[in-house]
This record gives C-alpha cells, sequence and structure tokens, in this order.
C-alpha cells in the first residue's frame, strides 16, 4: 500500500517527510525570486538584530568543531552536553550530538548563500529563527498592532455556515468511501494471508481481542495512512519556531522511525498565543528561581499538605486577574473540567452543553450523574427553545423541578475558533435563572483589550458569570488550570473537588512560570518607596479604589452597569512574592500590552487574509484559531506534507473525522503574539501556493478576492477600515488604504505628511492625490450631496467639521500629552491629568457649542436640513469618544443636557446601520481613540 | 390514467369551479407526462392495481406512514411523557421556578478544615517550615516523598537545564507537537526500568488510572474489582460503563468466587466471549494494604482474565529499587497486561504513567481520554522523573532506608492501644484508624452506599456473604465519621503542636461510592533518621494516647 500521491523513489529521499514532490518541484521556488521589498521597514528594524546573530554565527562555527564551548553564551550548546549523556542511555534512536552537529553545517550552509545573494524575506525569517528571534519574533512596526474587543450591540459573527459547493462534499464521501472499501478489502485479504498481523485484533487462547478490529478499523485504515501527519515529535521551545526531530517511514507508516536529523520550522500549531513558551526572559529566570528556592514537586494533594505559600499567592493573583472575588487552581487542565463539573452537580441536576464542548467538560459531566442536553453550536434560539422545554418539563418521568440547571459553554472553541455569544447567554440567564460555567481554556489571555478572556471581550462583568475555568497551558506558557468565582463556591470546591483530596498539587515551577507570565500581563503596580513616587502612586491607587467602590454598590443595585467589564487594573506588588524579579518594562505592562496587541492583529490579518485570497476559513476574525478548511481526506495530508517540505518549513495541525465532521477535515492555526508579520505573510504565502495547486480556494467568488501581494500589502487595512461618508452616501469607492501605490507618497520624500490620502481619478484620466482629512471631506462632500446646498452652507459646514476634528485631536492628545513621539506608557501621570480636564471641561465645553448649534438649527442637523459632512464629522468623533471614554460619555448622555447631540448620533449611526453590522467596517484599534480604563470616569 | 371528468352541469353557478378543476387537472396531467418515464410509472400502477387491489390501497398506507414519520419532529415532543403547555404556561413555570443555590454553603467543620490547612512555607521536605506556626520547622510525615527526591540536588539541577532548553509548557496536547523528545526518554525510562515493552504517559496521576480503564473497557466488557479501590479507580470503572463484579477487599477467595461466578454466567447464558478485566491496586491508597500479586496472576492465567494494576502507591516505594510490586514479589512486569503508576508519588514529579505491551500503549495514544484531549507534560517535569528514576536505579539504599524507616515506625506504633493498623507491615503509606464504637451490620445490597449513622443491631441480623454485583461488602463495618474523624483531627493537631505534620486522610464525603473509615495517613520518608523516625513515631504515639485518655474522661 503506498500513500495517495506518492511514488517509490521518496522513501529513499532524505526530505524531512515522506513527500511525494520534491523539494526543487515546488511551485515556490519561483515566488522566492521577487524578495519582498515592501515590508523595509521591519526589516531595517531588524539590521541590528542580525548583524548580532551573524556575529554569533561566526562565533559557532568556530566553537562547532571543538565541541568545547560549555561556557558559551548560547543556550543551545550548553544544554546539548548534558542532553548527550542522557540519551546515551537510552535507546532512542537519535544522537543529540549529532543532531548539533548537522544543525551547525546546515547553518554554515545558510550563512554562505546569504552572503552570496541578496536577502529574500523568507530567507530572512529563516535566517532569524535560527537565532535569537527562535522564540519571539522581533516586530517593532507599531501598525501591526490591534485592539481585540467586541463592538457593543453588534451579532457575534462566527462563520460556520460557509458550505463549500455539492461537488466537494460529493468528492470528499466519495474519497472517504474510496478509503472505507480499500480498508475493508485489506483487511478481508489480511486476515486471510496474513493472519499473524492480525493476531491482536482476533480472539485468542479464550481472550477476546484487546482492541477488535472493528473499533479500530478508522485508526488502522484511515488515520494510519496520515500518520506522519500526526504526533510530530519535537525537542526544545515551542514558540515561534519549532525543531522537529525528522521522522521515515519504510512500511507506509507502520512504524515510524527518527531519522536522526531535526529540522526547525515555523510553529503555527501550539498554543501559544501570547508567545510565553520562552526558555530564555524574565519569565524563565523566574521560573529558574523557583525552582532553586521551592524545588520541582510540593509532593502530595493540596489538602494534604500539598500546599506552599506559593499555591496561594497564584490563587490570589488568578482571581485578581480574572476579576473575581477567589480561584483555585488544579495540576492538569483537562483534570480542572473532569473533577469540578462532578463537585457541582448531581442527581436531579440537569447540564446543558454545547455540542462542540471539549471531551474534558463531557467526560466530567459523565462522572458526575447529572441529566445532559445539548444544543446547537452557540445558538441562541436552540438554546431559547431547549431551556423553556426542559424547565418547563421538568425532570424525565417525574417531572419534578430540576435542582439546577448549569450551561456549559466554552469562550473559544479549539477546533472551529468561534467565540461563545457571551451576550445572547447574558440576556438568557436573567430570564431563565440558569447558573453559567464557562471553559475560557482557550481563550483567558488571548481576548479582550486586557487579555482577560471573553467578559474583557464582550465587556461582560465577569462577577456574573457564575464559574469561569480556563487553562494555563495556552497563552501562559505552562500548565495546568483554575476555577475562578465568588468565594463561597471557591471554597465549597476546595473541599468537594475531586483535585483538592486526590490530585497532586501544581509544581512550585508551573506556579512561578503563571505567576511571571500573568504579572508581566498585568503590570504590577510598584510598592510606595520614594517620596518622589508616592504622589502618583496615590493618586493610582486612589483610583481603583473608587472603581471598586463603585462595582459593588451596582452590581446589586443597577442592572446597567453591572453587567459591564470593569478593568481590575495592575496587580498589586504584595500579591508576588519578594524573590521575584521582573524587569521594568515587564513591570509596567507595557510588555504584556504589546503581546496582546499583537496577537489581536496576527488574528485578523492570517483570518481575513485567507478569506480575501479565497478560502474558507472558520470562526471569528479576533480568534487566534484560524481553521482552514481543507474538505478531503487526502488534502489533509498533502497539505500538511507540502507545509513542511517548503523552504522555510511551516509545522500546520489537520485534524479530521472523528474530531469534525465527516466533511470538513481542515488544518489549524494557532497564531501567537511570538510571529511577525512576516511570519503571517509566510503563512498566508505558503498557503496561496499550496491552494492553488491542490484546489482549496472554495471562498468568495474569484472577482472579490485579492491577489497575495494585494493581501500583504494591506495587512493593516484589512486589520482596520473607515470610510463614513462613502458609506452613508452609498458612493461606490474602491478602499485602497495602505495600498503599495500609496507608500510613495506617505514615504519621507513624498508629496504628502500623513495619511489618509484620497486618490481621484478624473475623467480625463488624470490622477491626483489629496491628503489631510479636512481638506478630503471640503473636496468630496459636495460631489456626494453632503456639502450644503449652497456657497454659505459649505463654508459653515467646513467650519463645524474642523471644530469637531479639534475635538478629536484633543482626545488623541489625552494620551500623548507630552509628545507623539514618546508612549503613551512614558506619559502615563500627565495623560491623567490631562483627561481628567479633558473630561471635565473640554468635552462639555465642545459639546454645548453643537448642541447650541443643533438648537438654533430646528432641522435637527448642523447646517441645513439634510446631514453633511460635518454631522459624519461629530459623528465620528463621538462614536470614538464612545469607544474611548464610554463612562463619561455614558454620563453626559444621561445628564439630558445635550439631546440634540445624541439625538443626531443616534439618528446617523441607526442610518449606517448596515454598514456597522458588516465586515466593512473599521474597528478601533490603538489608534486616534484609545479605551484605556484608568483615563475614563462618570 | 383514467380519462378526464364529464361535466354535467348540476348547477350552473359551480361552471367556473369544475372549469378550474379541469384545467388544473389538465395541467398536472400534462407536467406528468413530461416527467421523463412518468408512463413506465403509470403502467406499473395501472397493472399492479389491476391485479391486485389490496394491494394499492396497502401501499398508500404504507406510504402515508412513511410521510408522517419523516415529518414527524425528532425532538423529545414524540416522548408519550411530554406534556403539551401553552407558551403561557411555560412562562409562569419559568418565572415560578427557583433552583437550588449553586453551592451549599460550608459547615463550620469545613470553614474550620480550610482556615487550619497546613501550608508549607518555602519547599516540600522532610523538614519543612509551615506558615501555619509562624514558620517553625516541623518533622513531616504528611507529604509523598518516600524515597526522599524531593529537594534532590541533582533533580533540581537537571530541571533548570531542562527549563533553559525547553521553556515550561508544552503548548500543546501530544498528538499537536506536544510530544517532546524527553517525553519520549521518560517512557523508554519508565519501560526499561520496569521490564515492560513500552509505557506512556499522562500529565496527572489521578487522571491517568480513569483514562486508562475507560480506553479498554466498553459498554458489555466485564470487569472483576476490588471493594477497596481507590476514588480514581472507581471513577474510572463508572465512565467505562461496563459490567462490574465485586470481591471484598484484598480478599483472594472472595476473588476466585467471583471469577467463577462470571464464568458460569457465560457459560450458562452462553454469552458471546468479552474483554475480561480484574482491577486492583497494589498498595491500596484507602487503608494501606497490600494485594497478594502472584496468586492474582496466577487467578488471572485461570480463568483468562487480564489483570489492570493500578500501582500508584506501590511504584517507587516498594521493592528493592522502587519498581513497585512486581519486584517485591519477583513477577515479571510483563505478568500485568496494564500497570499503571504515579510519577507523583513515587518519583516527586508529576503525572501517571501506563506500561503494558506495544498495543496497549499505542491503542492508548488514541483512546486514552486525558492523554489525547490534555496538554503534554511539561519537559522539565518529565526529566525530574526520569532523574529519580535514575537515582532509584543507582541507589538501591534509598529503598532499604524506607523499609527500615517503615519498620522503626511500625514497630513503635503496633503496640499502641486503641487503634487499628490495616496497612501493610512493608507498606511505607500507613493508615491509622481508631478501633471500638464499630459495629457489623448487614445490609441488604440496595441500601444506599455510604450508611453515615450508627445503626442499633439486632441479633436476627447476621453476616451474610456479599453480592457481587453490590459495591458494599456484605457485612459492612459501621462507623461514626463525624465522630471519629473529630478524633483524629484532635490527634492531627496535638502531633502538630509537638512538631510533627500529619495529615488525615481527606476525603470527599457523600461522594465516594464506599465511605473509606476515616484514618490519619502516614508516608514515611528515607529523609529522615533512624532518631528523627523514633522520635516522630512517639510523638504521635504520645498524641494518640493523649486524645484517647482524654475521650475516656
Amino acid at each position: 500500500m503506498s500513500y495517495p500521491t506518492s511514488s517509490s523513489s521518496t522513501s529513499h529521499s532524505s526530505s524531512p517527510s515522506p513527500i511525494a514532490i520534491p523539494k526543487g518541484h515546488t511551485k515556490s521556488k519561483s515566488i522566492l525570486k521577487h524578495p519582498m521589498r515592501d515590508a523595509a521597514s521591519y526589516l531595517t528594524a531588524l539590521s541590528q538584530a542580525d548583524a548580532d546573530a551573524r556575529a554569533a554565527a561566526a562565533r559557532k562555527n568556530r566553537f562547532a568543531d571543538t565541541n568545547s564551548d560549555a561556557g558559551s553564551t548560547h543556550s543551545f550548546m550548553t544544554t546539548s552536553t548534558s542532553t548527550s549523556k542522557s540519551s546515551s542511555s537510552t535507546s532512542i534512536e537519535y544522537d543529540d550530538r549529532n543532531v548539533q552537529n548537522l544543525l551547525s553545517a546546515d547553518i554554515a550552509h545558510r550563512y554562505d548563500e546569504l552572503d552570496n545573494s541578496p536577502y529574500s524575506s523568507e530567507e530572512q525569517a529563516l535566517h532569524q529563527f535560527n537565532f535569537k528571534h527562535s522564540e519571539f519574533g522581533h516586530c517593532a512596526d507599531e501598525s501591526y498592532r490591534f485592539t481585540s474587543a467586541w463592538k457593543p450591540n453588534t451579532p457575534v459573527i462566527n462563520h460556520l455556515d460557509e458550505d463549500p459547493s455539492y461537488y466537494i462534499l460529493l468528492t470528499t464521501y466519495f474519497s472517504y468511501l474510496i478509503l472505507i472499501v480499500l480498508g475493508h478489502l485489506r483487511d478481508f485479504f489480511g486476515k486471510r494471508f496474513h493472519s499473524h498481523a492480525y493476531k491482536h485484533l482476533m480472539p485468542s487462547n479464550g481472550y477476546a481481542a484487546l482492541n477488535s478490529d472493528f473499533d479500530s478499523f478508522y485508526s488502522r485504515r484511515l488515520k494510519a495512512r496520515m500518520d506522519d501527519c500526526f504526533s510530530r515529535p519535537i525537542t526544545g521551545v515551542p514558540g515561534r519556531s519549532i525543531t522537529l526531530l525528522d521522522r521515515a517511514s519504510d512500511d507506509n507508516n507502520t512504524t515510524l522511525r527518527l531519522t536522526g536529523t531535526t529540522s526547525r520550522a515555523l510553529n503555527i500549531s501550539s498554543y501559544n498565543y501570547l508567545g510565553f513558551a520562552q526558555a530564555q526572559g524574565p519569565c524563565a529566570d523566574a521560573v529558574e528561581e523557583g525552582i532553586r528556592r521551592y524545588g520541582v514537586s510540593a509532593c502530595g494533594a493540596r489538602l494534604e499538605a500539598g500546599t506552599t505559600d506559593l499555591h496561594n499567592q497564584v490563587e490570589s493573583l488568578v482571581a485578581k486577574f480574572v476579576g473575581t472575588q477567589d480561584a483555585v487552581i488544579c495540576s492538569m487542565g483537562f483534570a480542572t473540567n473532569s473533577t469540578t463539573l462532578p463537585a457541582l452537580v448531581g442527581k436531579g441536576c440537569l447540564v446543558i452543553s454545547d455540542e462542540l464542548n471539549h471531551a474534558s467538560i463531557r467526560f466530567g459531566v459523565r462522572l458526575s450523574g447529572a441529566n445532559v442536553r445539548t444544543f446547537k453550536h452557540n445558538d441562541m434560539e436552540s438554546l431559547e427553545s431547549l431551556l423553556r422545554e426542559v424547565i418547563s418539563q421538568g425532570q424525565p418521568r417525574t417531572h419534578r423541578p430540576w435542582k439546577k440547571i448549569l450551561l456549559v459553554v466554552e469562550g473559544l472553541y479549539s477546533m472551529e475558533g468561534t467565540l461563545v455569544d457571551l451576550p445572547g447567554i447574558m440576556k438568557l440567564k436573567q430570564r431563565y435563572k440558569f447558573y453559567l460555567y464557562v471553559d475560557e481554556a482557550h481563550s483567558i489571555g488571548a481576548l479582550g483589550p486586557h487579555g482577560r478572556g471573553v467578559a474583557d471581550y464582550f465587556s461582560v462583568n465577569p462577577g456574573s458569570i457564575d464559574i469561569l475555568m480556563g487553562t494555563f497551558t495556552k497563552s501562559f506558557g505552562a500548565s495546568g488550570g483554575y476555577i475562578a468565582g465568588s468565594k463561597p463556591l471557591i471554597s465549597r470546591l476546595r473541599v468537594r473537588s475531586h483535585a483538592g483530596c486526590y490530585t497532586e498539587s501544581m509544581s512550585p515551577a508551573v506556579l512561578t512560570q503563571i505567576m511571571a507570565s500573568m504579572a508581566s500581563i498585568m503590570g504590577v503596580r510598584p510598592p510606595a518607596v520614594g517620596p518622589g513616587i508616592v504622589t502618583t502612586v496615590s493618586e493610582e491607587d486612589d483610583n481603583s479604589n473608587k472603581l471598586t467602590l463603585t462595582i459593588n454598590p451596582a452590581s446589586s443595585t443597577g442592572p446597567i452597569s453591572a453587567d459591564t467589564y470593569i478593568h481590575p487594573g495592575p496587580a498589586p506588588a504584595s500579591s508576588l512574592p519578594s524573590w521575584l524579579h521582573l524587569p521594568p518594562y515587564t513591570l509596567s505592562g507595557s510588555e504584556g500590552q504589546t503581546r496582546l496587541r499583537r496577537l489581536a492583529f496576527n488574528a485578523r490579518y492570517l483570518s481575513r487574509g485567507l478569506n480575501k485570497l479565497g478560502f474558507i476559513t472558520y470562526g471569528h476574525s479576533d480568534s487566534p484559531i484560524v481553521p482552514l478548511l481543507l474538505f478531503h481526506p487526502g488534502k489533509m495530508t498533502l497539505f500538511s506534507r507540502l507545509m513542511i517540505a517548503r523552504k522555510v518549513p511551516i509545522v500546520v495541525v489537520v485534524v479530521g473525522y472523528p474530531a469534525t465532521p465527516l466533511v470538513s477535515g481542515r488544518a489549524r492555526f494557532c497564531l501567537s503574539a511570538a510571529h511577525t508579520k512576516q511570519d503571517c505573510d509566510s503563512v498566508l504565502r505558503a498557503c496561496n501556493e499550496i491552494g492553488d495547486a491542490i484546489d482549496l480556494k472554495h471562498g468568495i467568488p474569484v472577482k472579490e478576492r485579492w491577489t497575495l501581494d494585494e493581501v500583504i500589502a494591506r495587512a493593516v487595512e484589512l486589520v482596520n477600515m473607515n470610510i463614513l461618508p462613502f458609506e452613508y452616501s452609498k458612493t461606490p469607492f474602491e478602499d485602497k488604504t495602505g495600498f503599495k501605490a500609496f507608500s510613495k507618497h506617505l514615504s519621507p520624500q513624498g508629496t504628502h505628511f500623513a495619511p489618509p490620502l484620497l486618490q481621484i481619478k478624473e475623467d480625463s484620466g488624470e490622477i491626483f492625490v489629496l491628503s489631510q482629512t479636512p481638506a478630503i471631506l471640503a473636496y468630496i462632500g459636495p460631489k456626494l450631496g453632503l456639502g450644503g446646498s449652497n456657497e454659505y452652507e459649505h463654508a459653515t459646514i467646513n467650519q463645524l467639521t474642523l471644530t469637531a476634528l479639534d475635538l478629536s485631536n484633543e482626545a488623541h492628545d489625552v494620551h500623548h500629552p507630552i509628545s507623539n513621539s514618546l508612549y503613551y506608557e512614558d506619559q502615563k501621570p500627565e495623560a491623567k491629568r490631562r483627561a481628567e480636564d479633558f473630561r471635565e471641561n473640554r468635552i462639555p465645553k465642545f459639546l454645548t457649542h453643537f448642541e447650541t448649534v443643533l438648537q438654533n438649527n430646528s432641522s435637527g442637523v448642523l447646517v441645513g436640513s439634510t446631514i453633511s459632512t460635518a454631522d459624519l464629522t461629530l459623528f465620528q468623533v463621538l462614536d470614538g469618544l464612545h469607544f474611548a471614554f464610554p463612562r463619561r460619555i455614558g454620563a453626559l448622555r444621561k445628564s439630558g443636557e445635550y439631546t440634540h447631540v445624541f439625538q443626531l448620533y443616534d439618528r446617523v449611526k441607526d442610518e449606517l446601520k448596515d454598514y456597522f453590522g458588516s465586515k466593512r467596517r473599521r474597528e478601533y484599534s490603538m489608534g486616534l481613540y484609545r479605551d484605556y480604563p484608568e483615563l475614563d470616569q462618570e | 390514467m383514467t380519462s378526464s371528468l364529464p361535466t354535467p352541469s348540476i348547477n350552473p353557478a359551480l361552471d367556473p369551479v369544475f372549469a378550474f378543476l379541469q384545467s388544473s387537472y389538465a395541467l398536472a396531467e400534462s407536467t406528468w407526462t413530461k416527467i421523463p418515464g412518468s408512463a413506465m410509472i403509470g403502467r406499473y400502477i395501472r397493472s399492479s392495481h389491476r391485479n391486485d387491489p389490496g394491494r394499492t390501497i396497502l401501499e398508500i398506507m404504507l406510504v402515508l406512514w412513511a410521510i408522517r414519520t419523516l415529518l414527524q419532529s425528532r425532538t423529545r415532543s414524540g416522548d408519550e411523557n411530554y406534556v403539551k403547555l401553552s407558551q403561557k404556561e411555560i412562562d409562569e413555570l419559568i418565572d415560578d421556578w427557583i433552583p437550588d443555590p449553586l453551592v451549599e454553603t460550608l459547615s463550620s467543620n469545613e470553614v474550620n478544615e480550610l482556615a487550619n490547612l497546613p501550608v508549607i512555607q518555602g519547599p516540600s521536605g522532610p523538614k519543612p517550615r509551615l506558615v501555619n506556626n509562624g514558620g517553625k520547622q516541623v518533622t513531616n510525615l504528611a507529604s509523598y516523598n518516600f524515597t526522599g527526591l524531593a529537594g534532590d540536588e541533582r533533580i533540581t539541577s537537571r530541571a533548570i537545564e531542562t527549563l533553559r532548553k525547553y521553556g515550561v509548557g508544552s503548548c500543546g496536547p501530544p498528538g499537536f507537537y506536544g510530544t517532546i523528545d524527553v517525553h519520549m526518554e521518560l517512557e523508554q525510562n519508565i519501560a526499561s526500568f520496569l521490564g515492560t515493552e513500552s509505557a506512556i504517559i499522562y500529565s496527572q496521576a489521578f487522571s491517568t488510572i480513569s483514562s486508562v480503564i475507560p480506553a479498554f473497557c466498553k459498554r458489555g466488557d466485564i470487569i472483576v474489582a476490588d471493594r477497596g479501590v481507590s476514588f480514581a479507580v472507581h471513577k474510572g470503572i463508572q465512565v467505562s460503563r461496563s459490567t462490574v463484579r465485586w470481591y471484598d477487599h484484598n480478599d483472594v477467595k472472595s476473588l476466585e468466587d467471583a471469577l467463577e461466578s462470571v464464568e458460569r454466567e457465560q457459560i450458562k447464558k452462553r454469552l458471546p466471549l468479552t474483554r475480561r478485566f480484574i482491577v486492583t491496586e497494589g498498595i491500596f491508597e484507602n487503608d494501606g494494604a497490600m494485594v497478594d500479586l502472584p496468586k492474582i496472576i496466577a487467578l488471572k492465567h485461570k480463568y483468562k482474565f487480564r489483570l489492570c494494576l493500578d500501582e500508584s502507591m506501590s511504584f517507587g516505594t516498594v521493592g528493592r529499587t522502587g519498581r513497585g510490586l512486581t519486584e517485591l514479589y519477583n513477577v515479571p512486569a510483563t505478568e500485568v497486561d496494564l500497570l499503571v503508576g504515579s510519577l507523583a508519588t513515587g518519583l516527586c514529579a508529576t503525572g501517571g504513567f501506563c506500561a503494558g505491551t506495544k498495543h496497549v500503549v499505542d491503542h492508548q495514544r488514541i483512546n486514552g481520554t486525558s492523554f489525547v484531549f490534555s496538554a503534554a507534560m511539561p519537559a522539565l517535569l518529565a526529566v525530574s522523573a526520569s532523574e529519580g528514576i535514575h537515582i532509584l536505579t543507582h541507589n538501591p539504599t534509598k529503598l532499604t532506608t524506607l523499609h527500615e524507616n517503615t519498620c522503626i515506625f511500625r514497630s513503635i506504633l503496633d503496640k499502641v492501644e486503641g487503634i487499628h493498623i490495616p496497612s501493610h507491615p512493608a507498606s511505607p503509606l500507613i493508615h491509622i484508624q481508631l478501633v471500638g464504637g464499630e459495629t457489623k451490620l448487614a445490609v441488604p445490597p440496595s441500601s444506599p452506599i455510604g450508611l453515615r449513622r450508627k445503626v442499633n443491631l439486632t441479633l436476627s441480623q447476621l453476616p451474610k456473604l456479599s453480592n457481587p454485583q453490590s459495591v458494599l461488602p456484605g457485612n459492612p463495618v459501621q462507623f461514626d465519621i463525624e465522630a471519629e474523624e473529630r478524633i483524629l483531627q484532635e490527634v492531627v493537631d496535638e502531633a502538630l503542636s509537638q512538631g510533627l505534620l500529619i495529615s488525615r486522610a481527606k476525603r470527599l464525603r457523600g461522594q465516594e461510592v464506599v465511605e473509606p473509615r476515616p484514618a490519619i495517613k502516614i508516608a514515611i520518608t528515607n529523609a529522615l533518621t533512624r532518631k528523627e523516625v523514633e522520635k516522630a513515631a512517639a510523638t504521635l504515639k504520645n498524641a494518640i494516647v493523649k486524645v484517647l485518655n482524654k475521650r475516656k474522661k
């Protein structure tokens, strides 16, 4: 039996996987000849790093021959000497030392190549992750950032219903049919002619088969064909790149043997959302200190002397991170679900579970003895009708009312990339009184402007969700999980959960990793030490105290404010042990912020980019998990092998039946903050080439698709999009923000200072480009019928537009009070002062002005009787302020002093509702308007 | 088909109606004839009707029934137990429904227990400091540190080396780039340490056995299990949904009876050959008793059962070098089909493993739920476990000292009155239970599990033979859980005030399948000297005597 596509010669080739198309024949080569120059600025930023790397390479090559650099700073070499000792004591078929030499030779070769040829971007990437950026990519360009947040009152759009054509469906079924028929034929003849190979599947010697041939049919006859794509062994850190231990098979995957070589690949498969899988850096340093102080084990269960002070510290930090009263941790993510659920529900209780919930939830529910009903994935209508049925019918047969109903959902579904419709669920929760359990295994750390998961993302008060579960494996680079909730709940779980008295407690090494990574996401509020800092610190303290004070009464009285998410703020320094040292850029929280925003950018970019290229992807565009639909079982294998056979190998996860429905086999990408924009480009380029070669593009119609170059060039625009007047006047336009053609205008030598740019093509065919928002608006206003009916009106519109834009400039200056060229984090105290004045004096002053103008003009708009660009600008600014200062604007709206202004706002919003609900809508990133909760107050 | 209807003018007012009917009939007929092959179907129906008119009726009814079945909603509303309600009634029911609180509030006992939980300040080990008593050093006989690997320099330095090469987390399940070379090495190390063909590691000890059992035992398979197995084993058996037969705790005779009865039943009912397993523990987590492995293996061979042995408490604690029960009894580990153990208990690392043949192990790589769906173990903990095995293999004295310490401890405690030690003399896990106050009571097997109250015994109630279908023994011992736990806790507190850290065996009261008797759990360690162990035993003895004497008064 051979692979569907393989030829006999491939089994002898030395390529990393037994792949049909030899490396040299892939299409990538032709593309590689064109170096990508558009990310020039990014490359410049890297040049320093590259110079370092080059120096290191020279050093390394010198040492590699002698193999005597135990004291070298290079981590790779120091560790290898000791591992080689241990691997010789076992019979695993590869020798580390050998690998080491091979790798050094490989590197030298690549450097020769680099010296002789100009950099191509792929080679650039390759060479980067051979050295210091192998764990975490360097990406200095601030435009490759985004903030993950939900826009209130918009539907949660999860693409799950993009069905392929019948042609794809039929051929997929047909592929499986062939596989099944062939499998049965092989079994039929195999059992007769090779019975010894089937011995373990047949009853023998009075014992039933341990695993009957029928039960194992799928794994023997279907999965075995693609075994080389699963469980690929690795070594080292699963960071931005990953080191695979190469495998080969001489018997069609019956056995896979290690060849002894390794290959480095771009890693788009590990759950490393925030890039904390690192063997170097502040977290690893902290863990080393943790191991030195605490050892590797706490020796026992939590309730039986397995608790150390470190456990308690982590639990209180987790509670602060999530924003709940208390939290309890468990040493394994799977067990967090499977040991907690039985402690919450039992006989007479009902668990309502999403049909796509994780195995650990199903395992836990099965142990609990509670009844289970499932509803259609993320479908609020199905959920509501089920709730009505179960509450009204009560328990089966007896019709006794249920003791309690627990709804179990996941925040982010790991196979689909879909986000839970939390706003919808919270609405149902008020009516139907069920308890809510949200499994945030994948969403914690990965979603929300502050990385606090779905509650943060949807701006829902975490206190209103009864049980928040999450894991430390994914975003924190550790392992294990937690349950967060109210104090009584957590105390009960400590004594009632199976984990408390029967499972080993978490290892101190893991605890330290959690603490360090969590603290760097949160930032740490410094303790009051010197008199110089005292003033700002106490101010901050006062602020946060006020915040907490206002939440608590609100949660019992006012339903509106109880529902909103209030950012718990940085971790107090007292919550970390005194020996845990983190560098200043970590303590300030700016490192964590950068990681969150890089991840948000990468996630959006890849999923939207793939869509624009014509692929079918599932899930929400803010999800860091991007499933790419492949459908055919044969294509799954081929896709995985082709990706790994590329010049810059990319490792992907392919999943098919039974983990997914039969027809929707997929590749699943997991993005990370460790990836650079170039890494995403590499993935897009690879998908594009392979997608063309094996026919994977079945998404949006061909004429709506973008070319690869276009997607890469317009990345920032794909992530953010905006053009209000055109949308309002329903004027067709071509949105080319960020497109290559524009970069020449904006370069230092260009004729324009800053975006936005408008390119106008006159009827004569002449092209001219205009910049500066007021100028653009003044130009297009009359053309779109938004410029007033006479010259006087036109001038007034221009005047009011400029006034509104002044407000927007002031809003921007709030977070850059000293200079635009400094980071917000560097001018925080000043920003606070400025924000206070902005909220108290500036916003009301502007709004009073507009209110007066509106009152004087009886038609409800600023000028004349129809909406003009002035109204749209005012709307845009107000909408931005809604985003940046939600509490202040909410309070102003409630005050009733600016009814006309807000009426106008609501009117425009209503007329633009199609646009707001569409994918064309540009989301607020941390650009002009930024949501820093610490700058906002009522 | 038939010719068009004649339309006699009965009533002129109805003419347009007839005209309409006629035209629509003509349209239907012409459409019908346009369908390719319709003539053939028409011919067939006509001829079959001519031959057998009854058949036409039957076929029409069949078609109607099929349509009805197809249209019938697939929800439970088809259920005869379903009560049809109007929307208003449903709304009222929803308004009226008041769910129970999510959790019960803690009792004062539980609040106390949580508040007084020993919290170790700094590293765990034979002599840790406690937060509770203001950082004073105590002698630790509560932590699982049997062979003194906690805080071992060699392990710590290997862990740090690994950290610097692999980071901490594995960032994925084994199937998705979570299989690291150090995991493969550890599996190899375990397999060669035990002498099995292969081994697989799980990332938590508790979740290992509860995943291994359901990976092999399916609905319809037969499990014969000891009544005294640990909570984790019970959970595994529960999830497997197999047919279970129970035998009396650590009673080989009872096991043989159970095996015999299964065999008889199979022959009598001519049941098909199914997978059959004996499930038991090596050293029982619930009381420290030890199974007679050679006898069980003999029975397993005799009755053609497979053996699933949970060595969570015996791996790394007994045998010449800590290989567990198989080494202690000198039985090849290959005789045990599924050998499950804990790396957390025996090696002070984390996780568990299952050793067996290659087929047994490979099967779990796809079917072991908590292996497939859970992130792989952090690399540095896998290396710690490997190093632990390395240390045990090369230092047989570790186990000899442990055994000596156990004997010293037992020699002092065995003489104390008022307590009972159910644990095996060689087991470094020692349970101490109270005697007196218990009664033996015959309960019908159908009665609810875990009787919590003392019941007065009448003479007519005599001990019965246990029923293999019930998890309860024929004559269960009755004891007052609350009272006994209170006394034992007093002993624990008294010992702690004398500088000895021990713990009650914590249980999930109300969730246990069979409530184990309250006990103090002692984990002997070789990291303490002979003198220290003697002193600890004396302290405990004094504490017990003091508390029990106070009770008598």
